[in-house]
C-alpha cells in the first residue's frame, strides 16, 4: 500500500483522471471527495466487499433448474 | 454465437443478446459477458448465465415482481455509464442466492443489475435508498419499507421484462 500524508483541502491523483480530496477532518473522521470518469465505481470498502460476498453466495444456487422455484412462488401465491 | 454452460449444454445465443459488464461484477471481475436465459415465461425467475464461464449462472428476478414499490435510483454517474436517458428506460433485476432450504431464497434489492436493452450495456449498480438491503426474503418476508422520495418521469411504466430481452 502507498501511503501519503495530506492536510486539509490537499487531493492525490490517481491515474490520468481520478482526484481524492480531504474536504473535511473532524476527530478520527475523513470526509473525502472523489472526482472520478462515470465507468469507475467508487464505493465505501465494505459495501463493495459485502456486494461480492453476496454475489458469490449467489453463484452457488442450491438448485438445478428453476421449476421447483417457480412452484413455491405459486404455492406462496394462491 | 454458441455458449457453452453446465445446466444447459451448449447453446446457440444471438450476439445481439449478450450483456456486456465492462466491469464485470462485484467478485467476477473478469466474466465481461452475460446472457439472460428464461427457461419458462410463466416463471418469475431467470437465468442470469456467464458466458465466458459455464459454471457460472445467477438465479434473478425482476424485483417488481415480489416488491412493487420498488424503484431503482439510479445516480447520474451510473445513469451516464449505462447511457440511459431516464433511469425508466433500463431493465432491472436482482440476483437471488437460493440456499438449502429454496424458502429461504433472498433477494439483492441494494445491488441490483442493471441493462440498457438498447446497447445492452450492463453494471450491477449499488443504490443508497434506505430499505433495500443486501437479503429481501422473497416468500413471506418483510417488505422493504421506503419507497424513494424522488419520483421520476413515467414512473407507472413497468421494467422491463426478461421477456423483453430475447
Amino acid at each position: 500500500m502507498l501511503v501519503l500524508t495530506r492536510k486539509l483541502k490537499e487531493s492525490i491523483v490517481i491515474g490520468d483522471d481520478i482526484e481524492v480530496t480531504v474536504v473535511d477532518v473532524k476527530g478520527d473522521q475523513v470526509k473525502l471527495g472523489i472526482v472520478a470518469p462515470s465507468h469507475v465505481s467508487v464505493h465505501r470498502r465494505e459495501v463493495y466487499e459485502e456486494i461480492k460476498r453476496e454475489n458469490r453466495a449467489a453463484a452457488k444456487p442450491r438448485v438445478q433448474n428453476l421449476g421447483h422455484l417457480t412452484e413455491l412462488v405459486k404455492k406462496g401465491r394462491t | 454465437m454458441l455458449v457453452s454452460t453446465e445446466r444447459f449444454g451448449e447453446l446457440d445465443i444471438e450476439e445481439g443478446r449478450i450483456l456486456t459488464f465492462d466491469e464485470g461484477l462485484p467478485g467476477f471481475e473478469d466474466l465481461r459477458r452475460f446472457v439472460l436465459l428464461q427457461q419458462d415465461e410463466t416463471s418469475p425467475f431467470v437465468w442470469l448465465q456467464a458466458v465466458d464461464d459455464p459454471r457460472l449462472a445467477f438465479v434473478a428476478v425482476v424485483p417488481t415482481d415480489f416488491f412493487p414499490g420498488y424503484r431503482l435510483e439510479l445516480s447520474e454517474e451510473d445513469r451516464r455509464y449505462l447511457e440511459l436517458r431516464r433511469p425508466e428506460e433500463a431493465a432491472v433485476f436482482a440476483i437471488v442466492v437460493v440456499p438449502d432450504d429454496p424458502r429461504e431464497m433472498t433477494a439483492n434489492l441494494r445491488a441490483p443489475v442493471v441493462i440498457n436493452p438498447e446497447t445492452r450495456r450492463a453494471k450491477q449498480v449499488i443504490v443508497n435508498t434506505r430499505g433495500y438491503g443486501l437479503k429481501h426474503r422473497l416468500l413471506g418476508g418483510v417488505r422493504p419499507k421506503r419507497r424513494p422520495a424522488r419520483m421520476g418521469r413515467g414512473e407507472d411504466q413497468p421494467l422491463l421484462s426478461a421477456a423483453a430481452l430475447k
